[in-house]
């Protein structure tokens, strides 16, 4: 449930969009961070409405006339709650994208969805737009996992999966690489005690500490 | 003559402004009036000017008519009615600047 709030005089109430509207948010936010990495107010401010009024209950607000905070409340409103709600393991696979592949355009992202879930479940334009960003994303990392394990399935049944070993005469088998948000979650070492009569004598300097006062 | 509380970009042309002048990270504790008085020994004519024109709205020509009293007094009141430490942290956090 979306908080509404009061913007000179006018009720504003964010809302969460479908799938259609998550990838129009997201073709603003591209064009949001361009215009920072030009330092571009005015187009910025003309982004982040668009942006404002696609995540939002229609209203009459004019976003010229309403102060930079409530402008920017009402912003954050919108970005919050059009955020995933559950913690998918694929959002952490951050990919440092080098530059745009040649079949890039604006507005792909759309089309990504569509082609993804129309070829997967065969499901309707319509019915795929109004998918929940969580549903989507979800299924996405559903469709992820299948590809990888029917991979990493193929690929054991090929020679490669067992490369020869000159020195030891013998073939092993080496797994296909997993993606990142797919490897196993590394633990926290266990805190080991140890015995007083084990630690070292005289003065003992935890550099640990000294680091975190040079910190600050 | 009255300060305004500023839109969105106009609110970010003075964060540029006055950005220049400011660390965002020495000024997190200091009431507006300490910043204020920073801000006044290093800020220049021309950037003084520009801020006045933004929180006002008016031209230059106006502004000139008041006494330098007024200019200060309606400078500092805009810098408050923006919020203008925040305003600078905002104008950083988004990126902008950098």
């Amino acid at each position: 449930m979306s908080e509404k709030i009061k913007i000179n005089d006018v009720e504003f109430e964010p809302k969460r969009t479908t799938l259609r509207g998550w990838t129009k948010l997201d073709e603003i936010r591209l064009a949001m961070d361009e215009a920072i990495s030009t330092g571009d107010f005015e187009n910025y401010f003309l982004s982040a409405s668009k942006f404002v009024e696609i995540a939002s209950v229609p209203n009459n607000i004019k976003w010229k006339e309403v102060s930079w905070f409530d402008f920017l409340t009402a912003f954050f409103a919108c970005v919050e709650i059009n955020k995933p709600t559950l913690p998918f393991p694929i959002l952490n696979d951050i990919k440092v994208k080098d530059e745009k592949p040649p079949w890039e355009y604006s507005g792909r992202s759309w089309y990504f969805w569509l082609n993804l879930f129309a070829s997967a479940y065969g499901w309707t334009q319509m019915y795929i737009g109004d998918l929940d960003i969580d549903t989507a994303i979800g299924l996405y990392q559903e469709l992820e996992i299948d590809d990888q394990l029917q991979r990493e399935f193929t690929y054991s049944l090929s020679e490669l999966a067992y490369p020869y070993n000159e020195k030891t005469k013998k073939s092993r088998y080496v797994p296909l690489e997993r993606p990142d948000w797919m490897r196993p979650i590394v633990q926290k070492p266990k805190k080991i005690q140890i015995s007083r009569d084990l630690l070292p004598l005289g003065i003992v300097v935890n550099l640990a500490d000294r680091e975190k006062k040079r910190g600050s | 003559m009255e300060a305004k509380v500023l839109n969105f970009p106009d609110a970010m042309k003075l964060a540029q402004i006055l950005g220049k002048y400011i660390d965002t990270e020495s000024i997190k504790d200091k009431s507006l009036l300490d910043f204020l008085d920073e801000l006044l020994k290093k800020i220049s004519p021309p950037d003084y000017s520009k801020s006045m024109l933004l929180i006002t709205g008016e031209q230059l020509g106006d502004i000139s008519l008041l006494s330098g009293e007024e200019i200060l007094n309606t400078f500092a009141i805009g810098l408050e009615k923006n919020k203008i430490i925040s305003l600078l942290e905002t104008y950083k956090t988004i990126g902008f600047g950098q």
